[in-house]
């Protein structure tokens, strides 16, 4: 079993072969050893930790990316465009959830989790208008109407079919 | 905005996202959303700006949007109005306007370049250097090209290139572009210009082009990254090959050829080795008998025997007044012990019995697709033909002929079922003397994955379309029997 304390000073006992889904976990456990010693998480709370190990623990067993099969898995992940109707359940969450779901899992290198974050963020853009991305996602236009005008300009090409 | 937004690794995982999402939409509309969403992250702030510029720009579909962006000729391309102006010389890029352009142009990873239209528009760009500095990609299909026009996009970074024919610009792409992997010429192109081509490149790893000459293809040996050879001649031209060395392909894995003479293509095999050849295509316009068995032989004795997988051979049309004999490729080919495809359509009879069939499927554990195109009546009968089907658990697609007219097994006492057989294609067959009801049966009650037979030419005459009606009949009257007994309460006890 694998201690694991949160920024918020809450510990969690988790099984290795589930928090092994992370490669950031792994790697510190197989540089450390066999050890008693809780890992201090600071860049992730309670919250979003429980979401990311039941997520490890729904997925517990699938095949890592590693090695020289980076780069292959990547572009699998990549090509792989559903999301399965479990993830879709599981990131079905508010949007400051979501977010720190993304932060956990690129913080804790899972990068099916990541995958899955970032793809219903996508879903969320398109098809939007840039007021509407703004309004989504609380943005602040910092571009100068001339400026904006300009790059809508010189993009005519992708609106214009 | 949550600060995740602010960290660049997760800004491309989402964006290039967008290029991924599944979508009920295909083709241009797909294309057209994806683009419009990165066009309105482009807008959206300067955070997202940069990135979404980027993959926006990635891909060109020509060069009305790079030329659209220099101030001076955007209401030229844009403007209804105008429509044709553009079609008009322009005065050439000022210092500024070019920069404007190639502000754009650097992003360019991809282009295709599909029509001619405002192909003339290059001759505005200052200089006579590459501006695309980070193309990969280039599918050049414009015609009339003038000379110079390609050479803006020969680009160091280039890596797959694919042009309609062989322009003078590519006379030196192998040095100008060091990393092209990828290289097609499409259609005819002179042979000796088009080998001195060839050899400029040092890492090709694919390559497709019209016929080369024997000094091209000693180079080809020598690039240990080349994977696959593909030759298409569109004429029917003599393709001499002297003065070829003994050499080998290292790596190659595929090697096709189409229209090419079966006299070229015997030179190369029998100079070369190929230790690692998986796949093996040659379509001939014609395919003498004599010649067809000396290919065969030839391939059976090149260094492939463990590592081909795939074998095409067919030929376009029928020769007058060949030979009677059978062809021997089965024979030929039982040294193919990793084979998963073997489909000869060679206009002759191929040799093929109970007893060579069952050593056939022997030799060959994970065939999956066998078709062998005879215009002779066929001698395997169906016990010869399920006794090898026992032996090859993955064949999914089988066309061979079958001696229907001889009933020699009793399919109520046979429990053997293969279950991946999905495609079955039989020869020619006599109408005559053929029980539709027990065909139909052995083939519902021993493949029970196949849904109807079909003819090697693709019809189904009067034999098999009985046949394909009584199977239908068999396979609606088990599964309304499945429903009653599952209406019914009453469990399988399997």
């Amino acid at each position: 079993m694998v201690h694991l304390v949160t920024s918020d000073n809450v510990e969690f006992v988790v099984e290795k072969e589930v928090v092994e889904r992370s490669v950031l976990i792994k790697n510190m456990l197989e540089d450390v050893g066999e050890s008693d010693q809780s890992i201090p998480l600071a860049n992730v709370s309670s919250a979003v930790l429980r979401k990311v190990i039941e997520y490890c623990e729904h997925h517990r067993g699938e095949p890592l990316p590693s090695g020289d099969a980076d780069q292959n898995q990547d572009e699998t992940r990549k090509r792989t465009t559903d999301i399965s109707e479990w993830d879709q359940k599981f990131i079905t969450v508010d949007q400051e959830m979501l977010f720190e779901i993304i932060l956990a899992a690129n913080y804790l290198d899972i990068k099916s989790l990541l995958d899955v974050g970032c793809k219903t963020v996508a879903n969320m853009i398109k098809g939007k208008t840039p007021d509407e991305i703004r309004r989504l996602f609380n943005i602040v236009n910092d571009f100068t109407p001339e400026e904006e005008a300009q790059i809508k300009k010189e993009n005519e090409w992708a609106e214009d079919r | 905005m949550h600060r995740a937004l602010f960290v660049s690794e997760i800004l491309v995982e989402i964006f290039v996202s967008l290029n991924q999402l599944p979508s009920s939409t295909i083709g241009w509309t797909q294309s057209s959303l994806t683009r419009k969403s990165l066009a309105s992250l482009a807008r959206t702030c300067k955070t997202f700006h940069e990135l979404a510029m980027d993959l926006l720009w990635a891909y060109m579909p020509g060069l009305r949007p790079l030329f659209g962006c220099v101030t001076r000729l955007h209401p030229m391309i844009y403007d209804p109005k105008s429509k044709y102006s553009w079609s008009r010389c322009v005065d050439p890029l000022a210092e500024h306007e070019f920069h404007q352009f190639l502000r754009h142009s650097s992003r360019v990873r991809n282009i295709v370049m599909s029509t001619n239209t405002y192909i003339h528009l290059l001759a505005a760009l200052p200089i006579e250097t590459c501006v695309f500095p980070g193309l990969l990609s280039l599918s050049w299909m414009a015609q009339r090209t003038n000379p110079g026009d390609l050479r803006f996009f020969l680009s160091p970074t280039l890596r797959h290139c694919c042009v309609s024919e062989l322009y003078s610009d590519l006379h030196h792409i192998g040095t100008q572009c060091a990393a092209l992997e990828d290289f097609t010429v499409q259609g005819h192109a002179d042979t000796a210009q088009l080998s001195e081509v060839v050899r400029s490149c040092k890492g090709l790893r694919r390559l497709h082009c019209a016929p080369l000459d024997s000094t091209a293809w000693m180079h080809l040996s020598t690039i240990p990254t080349l994977l696959e050879v593909k030759i298409l001649a569109s004429r029917n031209i003599r393709y001499p090959l002297d003065n070829l060395d003994f050499a080998t392909f290292l790596n190659l894995s595929t090697l096709s050829f189409r229209g090419i003479e079966v006299e070229a293509v015997l030179a190369l095999i029998h100079h070369f080795e190929f230790p690692s050849l998986k796949e093996f295509e040659m379509y001939a316009r014609v395919l003498p008998w004599a010649e067809a068995e000396q290919l065969f032989r030839a391939l059976s004795r090149c260094k492939a025997s463990q590592t081909l997988e795939h074998i095409n051979i067919s030929s376009g049309s029928r020769i007058q007044g060949h030979s009677g004999d059978s062809l021997t490729a089965v024979r030929q080919f039982l040294c193919f012990k990793q084979l998963r495809t073997l489909r000869i359509s060679a206009h002759h009879s191929i040799h093929l019995d109970n007893d060579l069939l069952f050593e056939a499927m022997t030799s060959w554990p994970h065939i999956r697709s066998l078709s062998l195109l005879d215009w002779h009546p066929s001698t395997i009968t169906f016990r010869g033909l399920f006794t090898a089907l026992r032996l090859c658990p993955n064949l999914y697609d089988l066309q061979v002929s079958v001696d229907v007219r001889n009933i020699d097994i009793e399919p109520e006492a046979e429990s053997f079922q293969h279950t991946s057989l999905r495609t079955l294609v039989v020869g020619s067959s006599e109408l005559e003397s053929v029980n539709v009801e027990v065909v139909a049966h052995i083939i519902f009650s021993m493949l029970p994955a196949v849904d109807q037979v079909m003819r090697a030419s693709g019809g189904v005459p009067r034999l098999w379309s009985d046949v394909n009606k009584r199977l239908e009949f068999l396979r609606n009257r088990s599964s309304s029997a499945a429903g009653r007994r599952i209406a019914g309460g009453v469990s399988d006890p399997n």
